[in-house]
């Protein structure tokens, strides 16, 4: 063993993908190769699911609700027995097999109305996050890349951050209520408030995480390498940004979901029970309508069914967050552990 | 097809970092405050020739390494590159001259994207310069390895997978991948251990040998300059002060500051080490700094004139090829460094720690 | 005779990684005193760096785990502290500037909200107004010397990026200490630190960023501080003033120092005894001149071989042949004997004793070797 091995790795962590990728690497068509490596990271991120148990739990949830949230828009009938105005004949049913959460004042199956309002809650809270996330990730982008003092990027970095702020010191609730009492409560205005809101933490995030990047000595390098703004901002920035966005993004589903329930709760942007059976039920108009019209020790269940949907979904989206730090990040070490490799090449070089 | 002279010319070239200015200022006409990183300096690079830059920390030497390297655009002066005036080229004609000078930064870690495998990250100049097919890029790749000292196999790791030295091999690689013809090698070596260093060290040698290039090394450890550099520069508060050959620079010095410089080495001879000697002194702004020689606040050689009057780079007579910027240089120059230890500087020892 | 700061007994720390386990640190054991300087060198990844972190905790476990020893800091031991308690653990007295500038300064703050804030941690918990560690009432942490040396505050720091408002608030919050903010900036010799407050850490020369994380250190005011590898990017003449700088800290507060270096002059110019590691032991350790006047282990004689002393022209630089074992699968025996030039059989077979002892008449420390054969290491070249 020469000289010429030496600076060779002394942390033999080598990825697992490229481990199994090696391992293909005698299939010539490349879109095989693209096969193989897609099956790896599937297989990675299933090692990871394994060795994290709560990982686990978040991921089966959020796919139980979105599988139930699709089930709910094709065939509502499979996944709930009643109509979301369908009056059942008893009243005040505590839970049982037939009705799962029990009944209300008027005979509705407070199950049924759970289920019908799934699409519509999972729909919002991945619609206001994602918009924040492109707008707010957007701006973030601009106002971190572009913003050097005295130019005309800076100058907009400049207008973009006083924005930001002005946004961000709003309460997004009092904003939403503000909203709301002006124009009259609406799904639109709702939503409109908390976007409001909302997508400024994008920018403060996202910008950080550029600035926190930006002045890295590999970026130097790419300059120096000649690469074009354009491509060192896709290549080397968003691809580093993408990671904590997205972990952020997972998280906020569930965020925002309590904050438009709140909104939804407080206001009665969405009326419970609801007009006509086209229009779905919300989880927090429900909870707001149920908090009034029981008493919390008499019929509990009225408020724990939609209360407890919320729950779960939020904590679902928290836990797969969490984990999904680890299979975004080539450096993490749990997904190492997770595979179970050391079977490293540098450790081979040193011998 | 090169021009003669030398690879690279910096002619008094300037770098003055705007401070922001709050909106009383701006309204109150207060005039653009600056930060004088690099403030008139002159240098050559020879092709195949290593010159070392050395000098107090925040002198300005990553900036002239950075402007050289056309990252930073300089506020004044000239850089000609193969006697062509590069100064002022902008966008595709930029980044198309880009392949002759590449740089090597000094922090291991920083310097690669933790994202993009080793293949990725080491031909990315070559990337930038025109498109070829993957196979090709990765063959290109396995045949540069070898020549920093890494096994071509590691191709698809990532860098978090490497030590130190092996990271810098790969920062190596990557400036190597466009058979650039000036690689500016800011700190290559800082962050590694003895034994690493040495590898390296060698390595950049051999590569001088074999492919003809220039380098210009920016370090602080004098030890490195004196096993790679042909010349040294030694600069101060944005200025050069002294350019010389590395025997010359090193053995016997001649500015007072790069005796001050020589005489702070430290000893790993544990018997000598309380003789190291440490320099007293202000350091004046680099904020419109005054004018007069920027090291009179520190140098034990002062007298008056140093206080109103610039001492320019000049030759000396007596010592052909060394360049100083000393209004006393030549009364001064046979003092040896070693000679300050013993006297000890004017106010030596700084002040208490707060209370 | 005075009782250590800091004693660390048989610390054994592995890196589990998947199926396999790095052995980082195996069976290291030192002392430091109050005002104390030791010094640790040793190439790269011998678990220099996860000896530093592992003092005071900072260690990401998992994958880091700790398998046996003890760490005791003025009569506690950290190790047994329960996690939830470690936060505190940490605004007792060390502190810690890491190896890498740039990635510990927050990118989104200027410099000055940065110092600003640990001196206003600091001098919280100097009035009594932060929490610090009290591990029962006669609390071990009281030295005799009043006030004592509070907090570090790098380490319990959150730094949140916050909008305008959060930095306006934190700029009123910390506007007091603007003074003393200077002062630290002076001491670790930055010039003109009025213009250098108002900066971002990207705008700053490496040696700079370096200082500001040093005087960050200091305004702590720790009874331990632990530097790892400090002085690499700094000039030597400001190295020099920096070291100097860590001494008289020593005199006013009596801190101790555990000072973690590649460059064996800044060892031998600032430290009082010294530890060579080699794959995560230990391999001498001893009063600086003994063991670099007198090295007492192969491998400390080819380390101080390797230091480049020479022009170009005169040839390539020594470097110790072959590479630094794998720490999954370290040798048995000496972990040294693959690259030793005194290697016989008997070194592949037993690790070596673990401590030759070696006095020197009147050193202030025992001179330690794990070696079998180090009465014959003054005969190498
Ligand atoms: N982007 C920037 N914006 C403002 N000031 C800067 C910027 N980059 C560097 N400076 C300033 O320019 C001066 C010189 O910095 P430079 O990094 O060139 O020093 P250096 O000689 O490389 O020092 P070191 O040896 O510590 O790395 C410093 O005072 C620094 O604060
Ligand atoms: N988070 C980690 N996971 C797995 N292994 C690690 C981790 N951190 C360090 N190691 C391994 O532990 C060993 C000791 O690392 P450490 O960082 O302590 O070395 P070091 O002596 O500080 O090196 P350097 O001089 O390069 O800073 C190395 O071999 C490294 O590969
Ligand atoms: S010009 Fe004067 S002050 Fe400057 S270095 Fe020479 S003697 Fe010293
Ligand atoms: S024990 Fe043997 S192999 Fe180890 S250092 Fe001593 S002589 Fe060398
Ligand atoms: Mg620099
Ligand atoms: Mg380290």
């Amino acid at each position: 063993m020469g000289t010429s091995t030496e600076g060779r790795v002394v942390r033999p962590r080598r990825s697992v993908s490229q481990r199994l990728r090696t391992a293909g690497t005698r299939f010539r068509s490349s879109s095989v190769r693209a096969l193989k490596s897609l099956g790896a990271r599937l297989r990675v991120f299933w090692a990871i699911l394994r060795a994290n148990p709560l990982t686990l739990v978040g991921f089966v949830l959020v796919t139980a609700i979105c599988v139930a949230a699709l089930v709910m828009l094709v065939a509502p009938s499979w996944l709930a027995p009643y109509g979301p105005l369908q009056l059942t004949n008893t009243r005040y049913a505590p839970p049982s097999l037939q009705h799962p959460m029990g009944t209300d004042s008027i005979g509705l199956d407070v199950y049924s109305n759970v289920m019908y309002a799934l699409p519509l809650d999972l729909g919002l809270g991945i619609f206001i996050a994602g918009v924040s996330m492109l707008l707010g990730g957007g701006l973030g982008l601009v106002a971190g890349f572009w913003d050097d003092p005295g130019t005309f990027g800076g100058v907009g970095s400049t207008v973009i951050l006083r924005l930001t702020d002005i946004f961000l010191s709003f309460p997004s609730l009092i904003l939403a209520l503000a909203i709301v009492a002006f124009t009259g409560a609406s799904v639109w205005v709702a939503i409109i408030a908390v976007l409001v809101t909302w997508w400024p933490n994008y920018v403060r995030l996202v910008r950080g995480e550029v600035l926190a990047i930006k002045h890295l000595p590999y970026i130097q390098a790419a300059r120096a390498a000649g690469v074009t703004n354009g491509r060192i901002l896709l290549r080397h920035i968003v691809r580093n940004v993408l990671e904590p966005v997205i972990v952020y993004f997972t998280m906020d589903i569930g965020t925002v979901l309590v904050v438009f329930s709140t909104i939804g709760f407080v206001t009665g942007a969405l009326p419970f029970p609801v007009q006509t059976a086209s229009q779905r039920p919300e989880w927090g108009s429900m909870l707001a309508h149920y908090h009034e019209t029981a008493l919390i020790t008499s019929a509990p269940w009225l408020v724990l069914g939609p209360g407890g949907a919320i729950f779960v979904t939020v904590l679902a989206f928290s836990l797969l967050g969490d984990g999904l730090r680890d299979v975004l990040d080539p450096r993490s070490r749990r997904v190492m552990a997770a595979a179970g490799s050391l079977t490293s090449s540098g450790s081979k070089a040193l011998e | 097809m090169s021009a003669p002279g030398p690879l690279l010319q910096v002619q008094g070239v300037r770098k003055i970092f705007p401070l922001n200015r709050s909106l009383s200022e701006i309204f109150g006409r207060v005039a653009a405050r600056g930060i004088h990183a690099v403030d008139g300096v002159d240098l050559t690079v020879a092709a195949g020739e290593t010159v070392g830059l050395i000098g107090e920390s925040g002198s300005g030497k990553t900036t002239l390494g950075w402007l050289v390297a056309r990252l930073h655009h300089p506020t004044a002066g000239r850089i000609v590159f193969e006697g062509q005036d590069v100064t002022h080229l902008q966008d595709a004609a930029l980044r198309k001259w880009r392949r002759h000078v590449q740089v090597v930064f000094q922090d291991p870690v920083g310097s690669l994207d933790p994202r993009l495998r080793v293949w990725q990250i080491v031909s990315e100049p070559v990337r930038a310069q025109r498109r070829l097919p993957r196979r090709d890029v990765r063959a290109l790749v396995a045949g540069l390895l070898p020549t920093v000292g890494l096994p071509p196999d590691c191709l698809d790791q990532y860098p978090h997978e490497f030590s130190g030295g092996g990271r810098q091999r790969i920062s190596l690689a990557r400036a190597l991948s466009v058979n650039p013809k000036l690689i500016v090698l800011d700190e290559p070596t800082s962050a590694l251990d003895v034994a690493v260093q040495s590898q390296i060290l060698n390595r950049l040698v051999e590569l001088q040998r074999e492919r003809g290039l220039s380098y210009l090394l920016i370090t602080h450890n004098v030890a490195a300059v004196r096993f790679v550099a042909d010349r040294v520069a030694v600069m101060y508060l944005g200025q050069m002060v002294e350019v010389g050959t590395v025997r010359a620079v090193l053995e016997q010095p001649i500015h007072p500051y790069t005796k001050a410089l020589i005489a702070a080495v430290p000893e790993p001879d544990a018997r000598r080490r309380r003789a190291r000697y440490r320099i007293g002194g202000d350091v004046p702004t680099l904020i419109n700094p005054p004018p007069g020689c920027r090291f009179a606040r520190r140098c034990p050689f002062v007298i008056p004139r140093c206080r109103v009057e610039d001492p320019p780079l000049r030759p000396l007579t007596e010592y052909p090829g060394h360049l100083v910027a000393c209004h006393r240089a030549e009364e001064v120059a046979t003092i040896p460094p070693a000679a300050l230890r013993e006297s000890g500087p004017p106010g030596a020892t700084a002040p208490p720690v707060a209370a | 005779m005075v009782d250590p700061v800091l004693t660390v007994e048989n610390l054994a720390i592995d890196y589990e990684v998947g199926a396999g386990r790095f052995h980082a640190l195996s069976d290291v054991s030192l002392d430091i005193l109050p005002g104390q300087v030791v010094g640790i060198v040793g190439e790269t990844g011998c678990g220099k760096s996860t000896l530093a972190q592992a003092i005071p905790r900072l260690l990401p476990e998992p994958p880091a785990r700790v398998l046996g020893g003890r760490v005791v800091f003025r009569g506690v031991d950290l190790l047994a502290v329960p996690r939830w308690k470690m936060p505190l653990v940490r605004g007792t007295g060390i502190s810690m500037v890491f190896q890498e500038p740039l990635n510990s300064l927050n990118p989104a703050f200027r410099i000055y909200d940065q110092l600003a804030e640990s001196i206003r941690i600091r001098s919280l918990r100097e009035q009594g107004l932060a929490p610090a560690f009290r591990p029962d009432r006669s609390d071990p942490f009281d030295y005799s010397r009043a006030p004592m040396p509070p907090a570090g505050g790098s380490m319990g720091r959150v730094l949140v990026p916050g909008g305008a408002a959060a930095q306006a608030a934190r700029r009123s919050r910390t506007a007091p200490y603007r003074a003393e903010v200077l002062e630290y900036l002076r001491l670790v010799r930055i010039n003109d630190p009025e213009t250098i407050l108002n900066l971002y850490p990207h705008e700053l020369s490496g040696g700079m960023r370096q200082r500001v994380m040093i005087a960050m250190a200091l305004s702590e005011k720790p009874s331990l501080l632990i530097a790892d590898e400090p002085t690499s990017a700094l000039d030597v003449t400001i190295q020099a003033q920096v070291l100097t700088l860590m001494k008289e800290l020593i005199d006013e507060v009596h801190t101790s120092i555990l000072f973690i270096s590649h460059d064996l002059g800044v060892i031998a110019e600032t430290a009082d005894l010294l530890g060579v590691m080699y794959a995560g032991r230990l391999a001498e350790f001893g009063p600086v001149a003994d063991v670099f006047g007198a090295p007492r282990h192969p491998y400390t004689k080819a380390l101080l071989r390797a230091a480049p002393t020479r022009y170009k022209s005169e040839g390539n630089l020594d470097s110790i042949p072959g590479s630094v074992p794998n720490l999954s699968r370290p040798p048995l025996g000496c972990r040294f004997h693959p690259r030793c030039p005194l290697a016989q059989p008997v070194c592949a077979a037993d690790p070596p004793p673990p401590w030759d002892t070696q006095t020197a008449p009147g050193a202030v420390a025992p001179h330690r070797s794990a070696c079998h054969f180090a009465d014959r290491v003054g005969e190498l070249p």
